[in-house]
This record gives structure tokens, sequence and C-alpha cells, in this order.
């Protein structure tokens, strides 16, 4: 770090000498064509795509090989469409004791529509 | 090594020869592949889907990992399990890319991939369908069965404020 910093530090130091040297090739332009030469390209233009094929590639393998056989040897699915089914017959139960009730608004509007197709007539 | 970019076959008839050229155990192991049906008349494209379904069923191949054969062709969807589209555009995006000189970085990433394809290529084909068809059916059922449960469950609970409010 010392070194760098020292000649980072002292550039005037480092020509010392050639200043001659210098003054006298100025004039030619392919004298020290520094920052002239072109940049030699170092794209990563397929590195984004072929690391997202790997996570795909990835993912893919663990569905195959370890969730999928996971979830086929404990599959849940089947206890719990019983235990919805058995819910729903309770809900559907609940649900009808509550209307059955003859003085249930179902039992009323249901004797409303009766009698006034099929009930005595009023004079 | 190449990119894992679409290969695409335009498929010119329907002779056993030109079958044999493009299908084999490991056409879609590298890249994925777009058979382009389209140069074939609308009811040999029917045909055509049947035979290409068939060669993956009897041979216990995927037509969907490592990499995805799509058909390109003009038949209804409803016609094939296989995925499809109607043109080259509609493909997906993701494997649409330039096939240019990979650096030695992109080189080593794609060939560690290639354990993760051969991987993939020797998955039980059958056995992850059917599983997949399956676990889809069950958690279809389960999510029916739930819509059903909630309606009978707001019903209820629409009664019994009813019958607390007179």
């Amino acid at each position: 770090m010392d070194k760098k910093k020292l000649l980072k530090g002292s550039p005037e130091e480092d020509l010392k000498g050639f200043e001659e040297f210098i003054d006298h090739h100025s004039s030619d332009p392919n004298f020290l064509p520094r920052g002239n030469a072109p940049k030699k390209e170092v794209g990563f233009e397929h590195f984004t795509f072929i690391t997202n094929d790997s996570t795909r590639l990835m993912k893919l393998k663990d569905l195959l090989m370890d969730n999928l056989p996971f979830a086929s040897q404990h599959e849940q699915g089947e206890n719990l469409i019983k235990a919805q089914q058995e819910e729903i017959a309770l809900l559907k139960k609940n649900i009808f004791e509550i209307c059955n009730k003859p003085e249930s608004p179902y039992r009323t509007s249901m004797q409303e529509i009766f009698d006034s197709f099929f009930g005595p007539t009023q004079n | 090594m190449s990119l894992p970019i679409y290969q695409h076959i335009n498929v010119k008839s329907l002779q056993l020869d030109d079958l044999k050229n493009f299908l084999n155990p490991d056409m879609n192991m590298r890249h994925p592949v777009a058979l382009n049906l389209k140069q074939l008349e609308f009811d040999q494209q029917r045909e055509m889907v049947g035979l290409i379904e068939n060669f993956f069923s009897t041979n216990n191949f995927s037509y969907k990992f490592p990499y995805p054969v799509y058909l390109v062709m003009d038949q209804e969807s409803s016609i094939t399990q296989m995925p499809n589209a109607k043109s080259v555009e509609e493909l997906p995006r993701f494997f649409h890319q330039k096939d240019t000189k990979m650096n030695v970085k992109e080189s080593h990433l794609l060939g560690r991939n290639k354990l993760l394809q051969q991987e993939l290529r020797n998955a039980d084909a059958e056995y992850v369908e059917t599983s997949l068809q399956k676990y889809g059916a069950i958690h279809r059922k389960v999510f029916e069965l739930d819509k059903e449960r909630l309606f009978y469950r707001s019903i209820l609970n629409r009664l019994i404020k009813a019958n607390k409010n007179g």
C-alpha cells in the first residue's frame, strides 16, 4: 500500500531523467499512445440467462426428486377432503335445523307463499 | 457446448425417415425444441401431433423436462397435452437469446448445468406426470369443497344473526 502511494504521489520524480527524451518525441503522434487502444470486450450477455436457467433446472430437480415423492408418500389431500366433507355435512344439518323450526323465517315465508296460492280466499 | 436456446425444426412430411431424424431420446436434453408443423396440411398436423405424443409416451420420455418441446401449429391447443403455440413469436421469450460466443465463465456455468440436465433426463416421466395430475386433482377438489364450505358457513352466520335480531 505504501509503495503504491509513493508512486501515485510523485509522478514528476518518476519522469526524472526522461524529460529530454519525452520533449524530443512529443511531436510524434505514435509516441506513447496511451488510452487509445480499443478496450477488449468482456460481456456477460449470457451469464444472467444461464444463471436463470440453472435456477430453473435446480427447482425442477427439487420438485421431481424431492417434493413430488414426499408429497406422494405423505399425501394430505384425502384427509383434508374428508374433514371438509364432514364440516359441510354439519353445516348443512345446522342450517336445516334452523330453517325447520316452526317460527323460522324460512317456514314463515313458505307459509305466506303457499297461503297466497292455496289458502282460503279472503272476503 | 451450446446455449440452451430454441432448436427450430421444420417438419415437412409424415414419413418415418423424417421423424427418425428429429425424434430421439436426447432431443430436449440440452435445449428446448420448437417443432414447426406449419408446412404440413391442417389434417396432417393433427396426425403428426399424435405420432409425436406417441413417441414420448411409449418410450417414457418427457416433453416437459429438462427442456420443453413446443409444437408450432395451426390446430387448436385442446388436441394435445404438449405445450404449443400458433406462431414462433408466441413461444416463451425466456429461451429467445442471441447465439453468440460465450466467455469462459459462461461456459463453465453451462458445464455445471449438464449434471442437472442429466439428472432430470433420468427421471421417470410417467410417474412424474401421474403424480402431478393426481396432486393437482386432489387440490382442485380441496379448493372446490372449501368454496362450498364457506358458502354454507356464510348462510349459517346470516341465519344465526337474523335469529338473534329476532
